[in-house]
């Protein structure tokens, strides 16, 4: 094989233009010209990485050779392989081992192809003879290292690669699916039935303090009232019984006139027809009176339980009064407590939505939440109604607003005794408009057929006319004064209030001394009471709305997993599907969506793990070429395992019969290589043997470590038709006698290789010129032609097979 | 032989040392290095469709 490289360096990287076609030759050179640079290009060229990939040599190629072409001609098989490429291209590629795109151009026999066209026809093998046992087993460690980094980079990075598309697509679906898990249900659920418990405690308890508050507010109402009657009733009972006496006083005289006139109306003789119309015309009178004075005490008595006058126009002014008082207070009331409100509205549409029902729309969606996204059809609204009307029924009212609405029937009340003292007065009226008529009847009666005793009989009558009046007066003066000390009479009222007093406070368990501050402390606790209620019913009411959105999340995802485009591969591959009915029920839902989020949590952790499973790897491989380097241990994952492997590799290395026969020739049996230890064991006729790694790196174990990686090549499989063999930097590390020996086995070897082209690379070590002064004839000619070519190109070739 | 040929040989490589760290049950993960080397460089959507259904039955498996 004879190699040319072409090439223009930008910097002051060096490389020789040419390797000899021999089967074996020598290199001699100066120091700096490129003689190992051209060896490991042409291994690169040959498809194999001989840099370790963040090398300051690998990096100082990269930007300081750029664009070269290799030729190679004198194979077997074919007639010419040549690449072109630009080192600096390299930059962007992160493989562990060059490629077919690294190359512009490849060409065998001036076809293009690929790396690995070329990696059947041509091999070439770089020995170092500064390498020794030790580093090339680190070194192994190290490469292999770097296989599986360069491999995670390509097909585990993060943000761009195959792995990465997995995590993308796995992390859209889990995306799509929503975060709900059947433990956050259970809690939620859980935590709504615990609210809705504490609630109805709290409802419960509110109740009985409420009812406590209200004992002893009655009670203190009662006491209030009976105080109220003690303070007024002295003055009433002797108005009350002053006025029964001036009745009694008048009626006496009403007896008498009604006597006198009885007699005098007997003397008159007149016509009996007359008299009859007149005895008709004062007692219709008389009937009609009685009713008036009965309507006007009727009148009376309520216009005093109202604090009025039996007069229209303050009783109407009353009225109005009443009813804006009664709108104000129905304003507050709504203010306060909506439950009222809301129970009259909720009733209405609930009809409404069971007319929609029955026309068959129960399951149209009535209700769409877009913040929340909850949906519920019209039954299920109307459900949700009736329940949220059968709630806000069993809710007791604020203590305001239960007073509100005892202010509020209290005007109610007096509007309707207003309303009814209206028609109690027009019921005075009516019967004042008939005595009117009466009087004016029996007026035309006297002066009909009185005659003499007309003007007597009239006189009688104005006068009775006149108490008839006065007693009307009194029975309305006595109707009001009775009604405001009780309908029963004073006396009664009083000891009936405190009888009822004396039992109620008996009921609630409160002396009558300290009713005013029991009220005061049941009346904080019942508002305490009530803020608890509220604060557990809005506990209730929260948990209650994140079930419904839980719910909803769930019913989403559902609908999500059995009908998104983006998740096909996950409906194909799970195999299962969800009944479409909408009866489904949420437990079944969520199980269905638990099912495949437990999967896509499984394999994103497994994708998880394994790039964490590939960065130990490397961890690891590193760690054991550091270990076999002697360097300080640490304990890493996956090292014993990959120390155990890569030893378990060097002890087949070792047992290869070649090398065996060069390293270890009185070995028995199997040769283990221990990297825990850094030893290399085996046994003898004479027992067991060890042997330290290291010392496989010096003296004549150096050269006979050499023959042996020669003999593994040998033993190599389907090796490529033509193989570069380069032992470099051998001179410092092999002594010189050494060196005639291995050149001899070299040429020993050469006999039995025909494919293999053998070159020994040496540093220039020798002053030809003055060897050539020195010599003469054939000898001195031939050092005088190494001479002149490391004038002319820094390097001599020796022929040494051809 | 092309790019992914030469991709298959360093994920046969890869994968042989991943066997010598074996500690079993998917400690390392051969098998997913094997489908990740299917998929290839350049993940098409498809194929990773296929391969994320192979992974939804391996899950169900486990």
């Amino acid at each position: 094989m004879h190699v040319r490289i072409e090439s223009d360096p930008p910097g002051p990287l060096a490389v020789i233009g040419e390797l000899p076609d021999a089967r074996l030759a020598m290199i001699e050179g100066l120091n700096g010209i490129g003689k190992t640079l051209a060896v490991r290009l042409l291994q690169l060229c040959a498809g194999t990485m001989p840099y370790r990939a963040n090398s300051q040599a690998w990096a100082s190629l990269l930007d300081g050779l750029g664009v070269f072409t290799v030729s190679v001609t004198g194979l077997q098989e074919v007639k010419e392989l040549v690449w072109v490429a630009d080192t600096r291209d390299w930059v962007t590629f992160d493989d562990s081992q060059p490629s077919t795109e690294w190359f512009r151009e490849i060409r065998i026999d001036g076809q293009p192809a690929s790396l690995d066209e070329v990696r059947s026809v041509m091999s070439v093998h770089r020995i170092a003879g500064d390498e020794g046992m030790i580093e090339t087993l680190a070194q192994l460690a190290d490469t292999e290292a770097d296989v599986v980094r360069d491999w995670s980079a390509r097909y585990a990075a993060v943000g761009s690669s195959p792995l990465w598309s997995l995590e993308t697509r796995l992390g859209d679906a889990q995306e799509l699916l929503g975060d709900v898990s059947v433990d956050r249900y259970a809690e939620l659920v859980a935590s709504a039935r615990a609210a809705t418990n504490e609630f109805n405690q709290a409802k419960k308890t509110a109740k009985e303090i409420q009812d406590l508050r209200d004992l002893s507010a009655d009670t203190l109402n009662l006491r209030t009232r009976l105080i109220a009657v003690r303070s007024r009733t002295p003055g009433l009972t002797a108005e009350l019984a002053e006025v029964d006496a001036s009745i009694d006083q008048v009626r006496r005289e009403r007896e008498e006139v009604q006597q006198q006139f009885a007699t005098v109306a007997g003397r008159v003789a007149r016509a009996e027809p007359l008299k009859r119309e007149l005895r008709n015309a004062r007692r219709t009178l008389n009937r009609n009176r009685d009713k008036l004075s009965e309507a006007l005490a009727d009148a009376s008595a309520m216009a005093s339980q109202l604090g009025l006058s039996v007069e229209r126009v303050e009783i109407q002014s009353a009225i109005d009064q009443l009813e804006e008082r009664a709108s104000v207070l129905r304003a507050e009331q709504s203010e306060l407590d909506a439950a009222p409100a809301m129970r009259s509205l909720i009733r209405e549409v609930t009809g409404e939505l069971a007319e929609a029902e029955a026309k068959g729309l129960g399951d149209q969606i009535a209700v769409d939440d877009p913040e929340t996204e909850v949906k519920l059809t019209v039954t299920q609204t109307r459900v949700g109604m009736v329940t949220r009307d059968v709630f806000l029924e069993g809710q007791p009212p604020s203590p305001q607003a239960r007073d509100l609405t005892e202010s509020l029937a209290e005007v109610a009340e007096d509007l309707t005794r207003s309303r009814a003292l209206v028609s109690a007065v027009e019921e005075v009226e009516r019967f004042q408009r008939l005595v009117q008529e009466n009087e004016e009847r029996v007026a035309r009666s006297l002066a009909a057929g009185a005659g003499a005793a007309g003007d007597e009989l009239k006189a009688l009558e104005e006068r009775r006319r006149a108490i008839d009046e006065t007693l009307l007066q009194l029975a309305a003066r006595r109707a009001g004064l009775a009604q405001r000390l009780g309908t029963t009479g004073e006396g009664t009222t009083e000891r009936a209030l405190a009888q009822q007093l004396a039992r109620a406070l008996d009921r609630a368990g409160i002396a009558e001394s300290e009713l005013d501050n029991e009220f005061a402390l049941r009346d904080e606790a019942a508002t305490r009471a009530q803020a608890e209620l509220s604060r557990a019913e809005d506990l209730a009411a929260g948990t209650r709305r994140a079930v419904a959105r839980i719910e909803a999340d769930i019913r989403r995802a559902s609908a999500t997993l059995s009908d998104h485009e983006e998740l096909g591969w996950l409906r194909e591959a799970l195999d299962t599907s969800l009944p479409s009915s909408s009866a489904v029920q949420v437990p079944e839902l969520l199980a269905y969506v638990e099912g495949a989020r437990s999967v896509l949590e499984r394999i994103v952790d497994r994708l998880g793990a394994y790039r964490i499973q590939l960065a130990a790897v490397e961890r690891a491989l590193r760690e054991v070429g550091r270990r076999v380097r002697g360097q300080v241990a640490e304990a890493v994952e996956y090292v014993e395992e990959l120390q155990g492997w890569i030893g378990g590799r060097l002890s087949d290395w070792f047992n290869n019969p070649r090398v065996r026969h060069e390293l270890l020739p009185e070995a028995k049996g199997d040769v283990v290589v221990d990297l825990s230890t850094r030893e290399v064991l085996w046994s003898e006729s004479r027992g067991s043997r060890s042997r330290p790694l290291e010392a496989f790196s010096s003296g004549e174990q150096a050269f006979a470590y050499t023959r042996a990686r020669l003999a593994v090549l040998d033993e190599e499989r389907d090796p490529a038709t033509n193989r570069l063999i380069v032992l470099d930097e051998f001179g410092a590390f092999i002594a010189h006698d050494r060196l005639e020996g291995l050149l001899a086995y070299l040429r020993d070897r050469a006999s039995h290789r025909p494919g293999d082209q053998v070159l020994v690379v040496l540093p220039l070590s020798s002053d030809y010129a003055q060897m050539a002064a020195t010599s003469v004839g054939a000898e001195a000619k031939r050092l005088q032609g190494l001479v002149d070519q490391i004038t002319r190109r820094g390097y001599a070739v020796r022929v040494l097979m051809p | 032989m092309n790019h992914i040929g030469e991709q298959k040989i360093t994920g046969d490589r890869v994968a042989e040392i991943l066997r010598g760290a074996n500690r079993g049950a998917r400690d390392p993960d051969i098998d997913l290095l094997e489908l990740l080397t299917e998929l290839g460089v350049v993940a098409d959507s498809q194929e990773v469709g296929e391969i994320l259904k192979r992974l939804v039955h391996d899950a169900r498996q486990d």
